[in-house]
């Protein structure tokens, strides 16, 4: 066989790409630009036409900009930064600490609970691991949590946000895999809750067996009458559980789809915010302002990715990587661990909207074509294998050395929390994390249960 | 040298002023997507509005278009914005160990041989994108939809202008940071930074423990989110 290195275009885009990344420039401009810069390459040796950039803008247009599912993403970014920013998040921690504080490790269960509540609400790795260190940490110190236990914890709770729904990674991977968005909310809700679930068991045991590693609060603590007390619950409980329901429940119910649901989510929020006499101008115009900085965030890459993508596929790179796989002559199975493989270790450089818009679209038809016998059947495949991916990306950002929630989690605590401390502290919880990876792919039904009985 | 850094600085308002007002258009986006739900709901009130000369403008198809016309317009302008606060996701592994001055280089190197060239290819067949819908007066496929076409494909081409103004304005700093006098680097303020440690994240402070409520360093501005005692 002769080899011609223009055959291997789309090889060399990777590389290209993989080189730019690293550089540590906007990921949006290195997509878009390595994408580019290929294109014209492949004119220049007869292997692209340069009349098929015109198919790029209106396929960015179909896909990023006239797209109606992805009007979802603006308005969860909106709820969640609303939710932070009028204070209803501080309360609902506020009342777990208080629930909680008889029980080993409250505070630590009380993150817990409100990362999966909460997990909701932004979606993005960094803000939302930034935004619960800032709630929590300190208070955590004060107490003299033992710093390994309330990081990890910090951590493990804060990444929840990308598979718990309404969550937006799930919106895009859905829109990417053209699956429907409320059946992949409900295949990811047991899922998520059994993480949450195995943090709150280990978090109970260790504070269990050392108490010295999770003081209680005191039990002045918190109002002393009952009538105080039921009035923080429902003044700290009661908004958010409210607003998630009403969020996840209309879309379930059939009353709006997942993009109404997101519209009606961003207005439960302003009328929360209103309620808690913390809607200013100020705290509006800061919201949206970070709504509109996120979605241009995201949405860039968006375009930059399908300009990418687009010159790969007409590159021939689709055929490279289908007869590569074909070559490694790999079953259903053992495909799966490679690719599970692959974004594991991708995660540790890339947040999920890089690994999402680039590197499913590449995957997309091997997962089309791979089959599982009786243990996950048809179209039920691409549910259980976007949900694997988002467990399994969920575990690679917890993953020391490159791990990078924990970057941001040190980047926010003080220096008295060194890096160790946290490399420490999240081993347990990635050990969790695979137990739950495993489980999902022992027990697809974990994912299809719920969506299989409200769907009949 | 010290005049370019002032045209960086007038350049850089543009993108951050329309970046800034295009922000808003999410609240009516969310009242469309409420008001649209709700009147599904109630049948009674669509009626009212279908017979009404309401329906015109109030048409559940047209409320739909509009939704995704703000989500659009809403991102792109935020385009030239994000580059402008380094809101665009950076891989930071390489990046935080390399020095300042490496770090301008690559910003200057990204600039000038992805990010303009990138954004004006697209501007480039953006023109007949936008040209086509113009000169066709492109409307909605379906009956009842928005007309006027072009006037949302427009925004393609205003907010990569104004991101081809954020990343030319982030280039002449880079060129006064690496080519002009010393006593001008501190002014260059293009965030020589890591995204986690990115100008708009707060950082706890040390010696919390003990205090009430934590001291934050760098300019959050609200202390309210920080837990006390």
């Amino acid at each position: 066989m002769d080899f011609y290195w223009e055959d291997y275009l789309s090889v060399y885009m990777f590389a290209a790409l993989a080189f730019g990344l690293f550089s540590g420039f906007p990921v949006a401009f290195v997509v878009g630009g390595i994408g580019l810069a290929f294109g014209f390459i492949g004119a220049a040796v007869d292997y692209f036409s340069l009349i098929e950039f015109y198919n790029i803008l209106p396929r960015i247009w179909g896909g990023a900009a006239a797209n109606p599912v992805l009007v979802a993403v603006p308005c969860f970014i909106f709820m969640g930064t609303m939710l932070e920013r009028s204070g209803v998040a501080n309360d609902l921690l506020d009342i777990l600490e208080i629930l909680l504080r008889r029980v080993p490790g409250g505070l630590a269960l009380s993150v817990t609970v409100m990362g999966t509540i909460m997990a909701a609400t932004t979606g993005i790795i960094g803000a939302s691991v930034v935004m619960m260190t800032l709630m929590a940490l300190p208070t955590m110190l004060r107490q003299r949590y033992q710093k390994e236990l309330a990081t990890g914890t910090l951590a493990a709770s804060a990444t929840l946000g990308i598979l718990i729904p309404p969550s937006i990674m799930l919106v895009i991977m859905a829109d990417l895999l053209a699956i429907s968005v409320g059946n992949l909310f409900l295949g990811a809700i047991l899922p998520g809750l059994l993480l949450s679930g195995l943090y709150f068991a280990y978090i109970l045991a260790v504070s269990a067996l050392k108490p010295h590693w999770a003081p209680s609060l005191s039990d002045d603590v918190g109002p002393d009458t009952h009538a105080g007390m039921a009035l923080m619950l429902l003044k700290g409980f009661v908004p958010p559980v409210f607003l998630i329901t009403l969020v996840l429940g209309s879309i379930f119910a059939g009353w709006a789809t997942p993009t109404e649901a997101a519209g009606v989510g961003g207005f439960g929020s302003l009328v929360l915010a209103v309620v808690n006499r913390k809607l200013t101008w100020s705290v509006v115009k800061d919201v949206c302002e970070r709504t509109a900085l996120t979605s241009g965030m995201i949405f860039f890459i968006f375009m930059g990715a399908t300009a990418f993508s687009y010159v790969f596929r007409s590159l021939g790179g689709e055929d490279i990587i289908v007869e590569f796989i074909e070559h490694l002559g790999f079953e259903a199975w053992g495909l799966l661990f490679v690719l599970m493989g692959t974004i594991f270790i991708l995660g540790f450089f890339f947040d999920w909207i890089e690994i999402t818009l680039i590197v499913l679209p590449v995957f997309t038809p091997i997962v089309e074509l791979m089959d599982f016998g009786s243990h996950v059947e048809g179209r039920d495949v691409i549910y259980w294998f976007a949900i694997l991916v988002a467990v399994n990306l969920q575990t690679s950002f917890l993953t020391p050395p490159f791990g990078f929630a924990l970057f941001y989690l040190k980047g926010v605590a003080p220096n008295s929390v060194k890096i160790q401390n946290i490399y420490r502290g999240i081993i347990p919880f990635v050990a969790l994390q695979v137990m739950g990876l495993v489980a999902v792919i022992i027990w697809p039904q974990i994912t299809l249960w719920l969506p299989s009985i409200v769907l009949d | 040298m010290r005049s370019l850094l002032q045209v960086a600085n007038q350049l850089e308002r543009f993108p951050q002023m329309f970046g800034k007002v295009g922000a808003w258009l999410i609240l009516p986006l969310i009242f469309i997507i409420m008001f649209d739900v709700v009147t599904r709901k109630f049948t009674v009130v669509q009626q009212a509005i279908m017979n009404s000369p309401l329906y015109v403008i109030l048409s559940p198809t047209k409320l739909q278009e509009m939704e995704w016309h703000l989500h659009a317009a809403l991102f792109l302008l935020a385009l030239g914005y994000a580059y402008t606060v380094n809101a665009h996701v950076r891989v930071d592994l390489m990046r935080e160990k390399m020095s300042d001055r490496g770090q301008a280089w690559v910003e200057l190197m990204g600039i000038v041989f992805l990010m303009i060239p990138y954004i004006l290819v697209v501007l480039y067949y953006g023109w007949t994108f936008f040209y086509q819908a113009w000169e066709s007066n492109e409307a909605s496929d379906a009956m009842t939809g928005l007309s006027h076409r072009w006037v949302i494909k427009s925004f393609v081409l205003i907010g990569l202008f104004l991101a081809l103004l954020a990343g030319i304005s982030t280039l002449l700093r880079q060129v006064v940071f690496l080519f002009g006098p010393e006593e001008l680097r501190p002014e260059v303020k293009m965030n020589m930074l890591t995204s986690a440690e990115a100008e708009h994240l707060p950082k706890i402070a040390d010696d919390d423990e003990g205090n009430d409520i934590a001291k934050l360093e760098g300019h959050y501005d609200d202390s309210e989110i920080v837990r006390g005692g």
